[in-house]
């Protein structure tokens, strides 16, 4: 059989004949999931955003009332990760290219997110991690300094303790990170870079 | 736009060209338990673009973009279990064996488009709907020589 005569049935067959719509179920279920997508992105957002400025609050308050100035440092860096998280948001709205809407358009911004989405999980360190370090290390340095005078060279072991586990949940932090880019994005990316070639090629 | 325009705006276009949705989602997903959920997320898509819709192109043309960008699975939603569609009993138009006969040929048909890459299965089934290759090309933002050259590969390997 040629194309054409398919092509004849295929308009001439309806499609919909075993499938009825529930239209107000449907419509239901479409606002409910629009609802529920753009309310799970906000939440996102905003925690990440309330967990820095906690960590900002919490040692800041801490500085204020110990009159600590390392804890001025953690706060500040606090304070430039809740700002990065902000700022990088909000110049990707900008950067969101005006779409004309046709499938090779939507996978070239989706691609774009991807990639800025990789960029940002590889260089965790430089932009989450590294701005908390110092505070870290310099409080972490100071209670070292005072307990090894107060409380002798025994109770060093417990800030030595403390020291260990900050730096081994920054690892997780890092390397988990570092597994949702090579388990989620990196594929994401080459699908979607097989679909634009399919379309380009 | 209010909600209230989107809301009638949607309501109508699941009217008029429900039939261009089915037949995506039915060129995508083999079960119908598939389809359903396929549907839903060319419903949502199609909800959320509606207040982008100047009426520039064709409504028709709108909602193969939209369905179709559905396609590049870009976004896996979690399994929902509303069923709003459900079997109907078909209405006989012609003989059963006609009808038999032609719904296996149709159900062949869109197995071998679900065997299709991504883009060629997008082209055969505008292609099939008999859209023009102007209109396929301004869906899928390719030339229309580009249209060309694929549709020939794809109405060869269709009548295969």
């Amino acid at each position: 059989m040629g194309f054409d005569d398919l092509q004849s049935k295929w308009q001439s067959h309806d499609h919909g004949a075993r499938l009825n719509v529930d239209a107000d179920l449907l419509l239901n279920e479409v606002r409910r999931n629009h609802r529920t997508l753009l309310s799970s992105l906000f939440y996102r957002d905003m925690v990440e955003v309330a967990a820095a400025v906690i960590v900002t609050g919490v040692f800041g308050f801490m500085a204020v009332k110990l009159n600590e100035w390392s804890l001025y440092l953690c706060s500040a860096g606090g304070l430039f990760v809740g700002t990065y998280f902000v700022v990088d948001r909000w110049i990707q709205h900008r950067r969101r290219p005006v779409s004309d809407d046709s499938p090779q358009s939507c996978i070239e911004a989706s691609l774009a997110q991807v990639n800025h989405q990789i960029w940002l999980l590889k260089n965790i360190f430089w932009w989450y991690l590294l701005p908390l370090i110092p505070g870290m290390v310099a409080f972490l340095g100071i209670v070292a300094w005072k307990t090894l005078r107060d409380a002798g060279p025994l109770a060093l072991l417990l800030v030595a303790a403390v020291g260990l586990f900050c730096a081994l949940v920054f690892w997780a932090v890092y390397l988990l990170n570092q597994q949702g880019v090579k388990k989620t994005f990196e594929p994401r990316r080459v699908e979607l870079e097989a679909l634009l070639a399919s379309l380009k090629s | 736009m209010s909600a209230g325009e989107q809301e009638a705006h949607f309501q109508r276009w699941l009217r008029d060209h429900v039939g261009v949705m089915l037949r995506v989602v039915r060129a995508c997903a083999e079960t119908q338990y598939d389809q359903d959920d396929s549907l839903q997320d060319v419903l949502v898509n199609l909800w959320s673009s509606i207040p982008n819709f100047r009426g520039d192109s064709k409504e028709t043309t709108w909602i193969y973009r939209v369905a179709l960008v559905w396609q590049r699975g870009e976004r896996r939603r979690q399994k929902h279990h509303a069923m709003f569609l459900n079997e109907a009993a078909a209405t006989a138009r012609s003989s059963p064996d006609e009808e038999r006969s032609g719904n296996e040929l149709i159900e062949r048909l869109y197995a071998a488009i679900r065997q299709l890459p991504k883009v060629d299965a997008s082209l055969a089934l505008m292609h099939l709907d008999g859209l023009s290759y102007q209109e396929m090309s301004e869906v899928l933002g390719i030339s229309e020589n580009y249209v060309g050259v694929k549709l020939t590969r794809i109405r060869q390997q269709l009548a295969d």
